[in-house]
């Protein structure tokens, strides 16, 4: 509906767009005697620059305006108030505008209003990372601001084909998104698709990341995800120059790459400040931790309930004999120390950092020391699941995968030893090499082998060799030219 | 239609086969060295029979949608004759890990488990198609090379090369079984000719694929052979599984034998290898009647493995040698030739007018 050249119906129009709401502020005033009104949100808009920009040069500009379209032209096209002046026909404009942090300035006898950008709200300032840690390298994390988080990219890009495209998101909430990708290096399909999967989009409201990632993969049955969040504008930068597509959104402080890809959960930023062997090590290690804090578990119980005789004596008869004091079966001592480990994990999350370091004296020192000595729970037992809860803690990105595969392992390796071991795993396997994202299978460059993509898959080649080497979304495609 | 290489064919094809050869057992037939040059001469075999299948693959045919030349009715019944084909090869492989199994860890799972396990992990996995299960092989077959060179590093077993018989003409009998059966477990052709429509555009894939399948299986066979003739000898005869008790040779500080880790191998590749037979049995099918392929697919699969294992029913015995010869001749030779015989008579009579 657009808007009455009457102030008072569009104000009064405005008002119950908003249902009275307690936060819009109206200030009226008059100048040459023409009544105009200039409408914000509480705390969405900054005081002190709306005073700056509009209020004071309205007031002591001396020309007298004749008409209400002196004031409308002078406030969008003669005067200079901000660097966002956009016009609003409608009262959808009206909210749109209103709740994206601009002053509206509504003028008796016309009907069109202006929407000066005067953004101010609160957001926190520009932190370190605090899921992806690293010790050399860039320490900033993405804000809460769309537009902050927007410069953080731009100021590690310089150049003219880095682009931003802007697109709500949200029946309700309208959420802000920023899709941002390189130009030339992104295929412009996989842009175009993007914002597709993006449009598809009919949630009333989009809280994170995680409300993106199910449309962008579109992998109903996948175990994994085919997109990865970061929180680091250097990491996005990264992906973003191998032809990925980053989505930002406003107020969430991490951004979706998408595609993303198995081998990436086990790079790190450091890996690209040390010399590749290290690099190399570490990725080795990385890769081991997976195995052991998905499997590990599974693979205990396999061992010592189905099959002993493949461990060596010493080892057998120790385990033996730890579990001959123990009142529960095996299975269930193992079930019964993880969902222990996974409460006190969760309780160490969700706790206020200060009283968090408490859950780990409990959890570490009084249960598990006392369970050992009681004889609930076999040692060995326990430096199974501390070697499993340690390696987990070095794949953060993977956790819920590696959550439930250490439980289903369980119940695999348990029940029907190395065979039920064998037969989840392949399913595992098979349901990840299923999974894509955007048509990259999901674990490629490892299957399908693409050999140009291996500069950076268990070992990271020197910087030398991958200047040589660009490896790009297309390049990983392996679809159809696999090999 | 999804697409795989002609190098993920390959490890397809071969995968199938080492399924096969893992599960060999020794009342099957006697390892010796007779089996040493009659493998060269059943792998010539193979390589003359894949001839029609590899040329019409390679031209771009979709062998069983031109055979059928657009009669519906007979595209379906080609389609059932190489899903029952697949059927058949699938409950013969399940019911052999089921036995399998029951042999050599009877403690872990019973064998009707073994089958319902193998029938509904293998559907599933036909379910995510064959991209998913080639991506997958190629995985399974790098653990298989990585489990062979560790055992190898770790393996005690000492060579006896007095295990070594020289042939002689009393071992004829038992060379014509050997081509018989090597023949026999040839589903590798059939295979190409289904799969080979999911090729990618590859410049001479099928050619490639059937050169590697047949110089891989050429070279593991004589390996495997000769290992187990060098270090088992006559004990093969006796020890059920031969492959298996090659494994327990090899042995570390911390592992004591390798048999559960062979077994974990080959469950994996069992499951790959059965969603493959699933995926051929119920391909060409799509969207809803291609979900209910597969459930038939493995509810058929499931019943006919337990009741085989049940009944006993020999898969490497007199009648399933013709039945899978039949199949593997019909379906891999007998239907590419008939193709190659159609179209040259097409481009004969069109040529005369």
């Amino acid at each position: 509906m657009n808007l009455s050249d009457n102030l008072e119906r569009s104000l009064s129009e405005i008002r119950d767009l908003f249902g009275d709401s307690k936060d819009m502020n109206i200030v009226r005033f008059e100048t040459s005697g023409i009544k105009c009104a200039v409408l914000t949100l509480e705390g969405m808009t900054s005081s002190s620059d709306l005073s700056k920009m509009l209020f004071s040069p309205l007031m002591e500009f001396k020309k007298l305006f004749a008409e209400p379209a002196d004031i409308y032209s002078y406030l969008m096209r003669k005067g200079l108030f901000s660097t966002e002046s956009k016009p609003v026909r409608t009262y959808q404009d009206v909210s749109e505008r209103l709740c994206s942090g601009f002053a509206v300035v509504l003028i008796n006898g016309e009907k069109r209003g202006a929407a000066i950008g005067a953004q101010g709200f609160k957001t926190r300032s520009i932190s370190e990372p605090a899921t992806e840690n690293n010790i050399k390298g860039y320490m900033e994390a993405f804000s809460d601001n769309l537009k902050t988080s927007m410069s953080l990219i731009r100021r590690r890009v310089k150049s003219p084909k880095l682009r931003f495209e802007t697109l709500k998101a949200g029946k309700i909430s309208q959420t802000e998104l920023a899709i941002a990708y390189i130009s030339g290096k992104a295929p412009e399909s996989l842009v175009e698709e993007v914002k597709s999967r993006l449009g598809e989009i009919e949630l009333d409201i989009i809280s994170g990341t995680g409300c993106l990632e199910p449309f962008l993969s579109q992998n109903p049955g996948s175990f994994f995800s085919g997109c990865s969040t970061t929180e680091r504008p250097d990491t996005l930068v990264a992906k973003i120059n191998e032809g990925r597509i980053a989505v930002l959104i406003d107020g969430v402080p991490f951004a979706v790459v998408c595609p993303a890809l198995f081998m990436e959960n086990f790079q790190a930023v450091d890996d690209y400040e040390e010399k590749p062997y290290f690099a190399f090590l570490q990725r080795l290690l990385r890769y081991l931790s997976f195995l052991m804090a998905g499997f590990l578990p599974g693979i205990y119980l396999a061992a010592t309930i189905h099959h002993p005789e493949i461990l060596a004596k010493t080892i057998m008869t120790n385990l033996i004999s730890s579990e001959e004091d123990t009142p529960f079966p095996l299975m269930l001592e193992m079930i019964i120390v993880v969902v222990l480990f996974e409460i006190m994990r969760e309780a160490g999350l969700r706790l206020p950092k200060v009283v968090g370091g408490a859950v780990s004296i409990v959890g570490g020192l009084v249960i598990g020391d006392a369970a050992v000595t009681s004889g609930l729970i076999s040692s060995p037992l326990l430096i199974i699941i501390g070697i499993t809860a340690t390696c987990s803690f070095v794949l953060p990105s993977l956790n819920p995968q590696l959550t439930a595969l250490r439980f289903i392992g369980i119940f695999a390796g348990g029940l029907y030893g190395f065979f039920g071991m064998a037969v989840f795993s392949l399913v595992i396997l098979v349901n990840a090499s299923a999974s894509d994202c955007l048509t990259v299978p999901y674990l490629s460059p490892a299957a399908p082998f693409t050999m140009k993509a291996t500069r950076d898959l268990l070992w990271r080649v020197g910087y030398r060799k991958m200047q040589k080497r660009k490896v790009t979304v297309e390049s990983l495609n392996g679809s159809g030219r696999e090999s | 239609m999804a697409k795989i290489s002609s190098g993920q064919m390959f490890i397809l094809l071969i995968l199938a086969r080492i399924m096969h050869t893992m599960v060999f057992h020794s009342a099957d037939f006697s390892v010796g060295t007779y089996m040493l040059p009659t493998l060269f001469v059943t792998t010539l075999i193979e390589a003359v029979l894949s001839l029609p299948a590899v040329i019409l693959i390679n031209g771009g045919s979709d062998i069983l949608k031109e055979l059928s030349c657009g009669y519906k009715w007979l595209h379906i019944f080609l389609r059932a004759l190489y899903s029952l084909y697949f059927l058949y090869i699938a409950t013969g492989t399940i019911k052999y890990i089921a036995e399998f199994m029951h042999d050599e860890f009877e403690r872990v799972i019973s064998p009707v488990a073994v089958v319902l396990v193998l029938a509904v992990a293998a559907a599933y996995c036909a379910h995510l198609g064959i991209e998913a299960l080639a991506r997958a092989g190629t995985v399974v077959f790098w653990i298989f090379i990585a489990l062979f060179v560790s055992m190898s590093a770790v393996s005690q077993g000492t060579f006896h090369p007095e295990n070594l018989s020289p042939i002689t003409y009393s071992d004829f009998p038992a060379m014509l079984d050997y081509v018989a059966r090597d023949l026999s477990s040839s589903w590798w052709l059939p295979m190409l000719v289904v799969l080979g429509t999911h090729l990618n555009g590859s410049k001479n894939g099928a050619g490639k694929a059937t050169l590697g399948y047949l110089g891989f299986k050429f070279l593991m066979l004589e390996v495997l052979a000769l290992l187990i003739i060098l270090v088992l000898g006559k004990f093969a005869d006796i020890l059920g599984y031969p492959l298996l008790a090659l494994g327990a040779y090899a042995r570390t500080v911390f592992i004591r034998s390798f048999d559960a880790v062979n077994m974990f191998v080959w469950c994996m590749n069992a499951v790959l290898v059965c969603g493959i037979y699933l995926f051929i049995a119920t391909d060409g099918l799509k969207g809803k009647k291609r979900t209910a392929g597969e459930l038939s697919a493995m509810a058929v699969t499931a019943i006919a493995a337990i009741f085989a294992y049940h009944a006993n029913l020999d898969f490497n015995g007199e009648v399933a040698l013709v039945i899978k010869t039949a199949g593997i001749l019909l379906l891999g030779v007998i239907l590419p030739v008939v193709l190659m015989i159609e179209r040259g008579v097409r481009k004969c009579a069109s040529s005369l007018q």
